[in-house]
């Protein structure tokens, strides 16, 4: 061993034989001293991408729908920035932060029924809906999510603080 | 034409303005109805509930027209001239989901108590005319009552076509029933053109506790059939989460972990008061 870090390459090595087995490692070694080693590698690569592991973490549908979405851009900008921010206020939590939420609002907006069993789902079903609309109905489905989404806290000071200033009293009233 | 509704009980904490609100919701969003909340209580509490403090604020601070402005429009003061109102620009919009829906509201605020201390010049008639004007608007008209008989009363009955009353079945609260019998009477007394119709009672608020639950509302069934007047078969439960839909402004149909079993309930109630109504 000339170095720590190949010491510490070999044991993550032995690790990885353990878990794999010496027949699966001995078949990659040989693949991977084939010439057109690199392409098989980046082969290797893509397909696990695609399966959603590694690679940045992100869920397979964000991968999908989010490129889909700024894709539009190309001939509907404006569709495509109102799709995007309702992905993005969704997926945010910002808007209709359960899964109850997006159900009612797709109810109560002339959506499909939404049956996820989470609210990532939910979201994604939302959105996929929300795709093949026109630009005014999706301009009105964001208008539609913030007016029912408060924005405000909406707690007993905020209201204190309106109720005990008399400043906004109307003249006629203080006669 | 609109169909003008309002909630009424001459007792407070019958959950008229939680019923006014959700029931706008019901038919603006689910039926997609055009729907007008006005709110005609001191107390704005259905202000509070659509509007949230933000937006409330900025109509106060920017001095935009409520209720108050409705009844005061003719007022003269050493300040005012009283150059009337035109009552579109005291409706705010609060939700236009797409299919034609809307939910609009004439909020109210705490001065209106001081329009109860100078109840002449007629003002019981502004409310009606200024709906005239608007009414074409809309499907259905909801206001929302002070639980006080006042000017603000004589004002809602020249406004309705209907009343819905709720009544919470425990004692004290049916004792405003005997209180709304009075105050109807003095209206057809004194409007004998103007006959007043019941929507019907709504129980609201049940628990199905007995044995006061099914006292009460023995008691109420007794004074309703005396009186000729409907009670509805569905009745609104007591739901937790009616009181958080309040604080996120929100309708029981969006209220995060809503019974399911809540909502149907209330959307069985609203769908007989339309039936009753004619919507």
């Amino acid at each position: 061993m000339s170095t720590q870090q190949e010491f510490e390459l070999l044991v993550d090595i032995a690790k990885l034989l353990k878990k794999h087995g010496s027949e699966a490692f001995e078949k990659l070694a040989q693949t991977l001293s084939s010439p057109d080693s690199s392409q098989q590698l980046a082969a290797i690569l893509s397909a696990t991408a695609k399966a959603g592991r590694g690679i940045g973490g992100a869920r397979p549908s964000e991968r999908a729908i989010r490129p889909l979405l700024a894709g539009l851009a190309r001939t509907e900008p404006e569709r495509s920035a109102l799709l995007l921010k309702l992905y993005d206020d969704l997926k945010a939590k910002r808007v209709l932060p359960t899964l109850r939420d997006c159900q009612a609002f797709a109810a109560d907006n002339g959506l499909p029924l939404i049956e996820a069993a989470t609210r990532n789902k939910a979201v994604d079903s939302l959105v996929e809906a929300a795709v093949s609309l026109p630009k005014d109905r999706v301009e009105a489905l964001v208008t539609a999510l913030q007016a029912d989404t408060p924005h405000d806290d909406r707690g007993l000071e905020g209201w204190a603080r309106i109720i005990l200033n008399n400043d906004h009293r109307p003249k006629k009233a203080a006669q | 034409m609109a169909k003008k509704v309002s909630l009424i009980n001459m007792k407070g904490r019958v959950g008229k303005s939680t019923l006014t609100v959700n029931l706008a919701w019901f038919f603006g969003l689910q039926r997609s109805k055009r729907v007008l909340v006005v709110d005609l209580d001191p107390q704005f509490n259905a202000s509070q509930y659509l509007l949230g403090p933000t937006a409330y604020a900025g109509i106060l601070r920017e001095n935009r027209p409520t209720v108050w402005d409705i009844f005061e429009q003719n007022t003269r003061t050493p300040h005012s001239q009283g150059q009337g109102l035109d009552v579109r620009a005291a409706v705010y919009n609060r939700a236009a989901p797409p299919g034609g829906g809307r939910i609009d509201l004439i909020p109210s605020r705490l001065d209106l108590a001081f329009t109860l201390k100078t109840p002449y010049q007629q003002k019981e008639n502004e409310l009606c005319k200024g709906l005239a004007a608007v009414e074409e608007n809309y499907d259905l008209i909801l206001i929302d009552c002070a639980p006080t008989e006042s000017m603000l009363t004589t004002a809602a009955y020249l406004s309705s076509d209907y009343l819905l009353v709720p009544v919470k079945p425990e004692y004290l609260s049916t004792i405003g029933l005997p209180l709304l019998v009075n105050s109807m009477r003095y209206f057809n007394e004194a409007y004998p053109d103007r006959a007043l119709r019941l929507a019907g009672v709504v129980f609201n608020a049940t628990t199905e506790y007995a044995p006061e639950e099914m006292l009460a509302k023995a008691e109420v069934r007794q004074i309703a059939a005396h009186n000729h007047w409907y009670v509805f078969d569905a009745e609104v439960t007591s739901s937790r989460s009616y009181a958080k839909g309040a604080r996120l402004g929100v309708s029981i149909f969006n209220t995060p972990h809503a019974r399911i079993s809540q909502i149907r309930r209330f959307s069985a109630f609203a769908l007989e008061f339309a039936g009753r109504i004619g919507l």
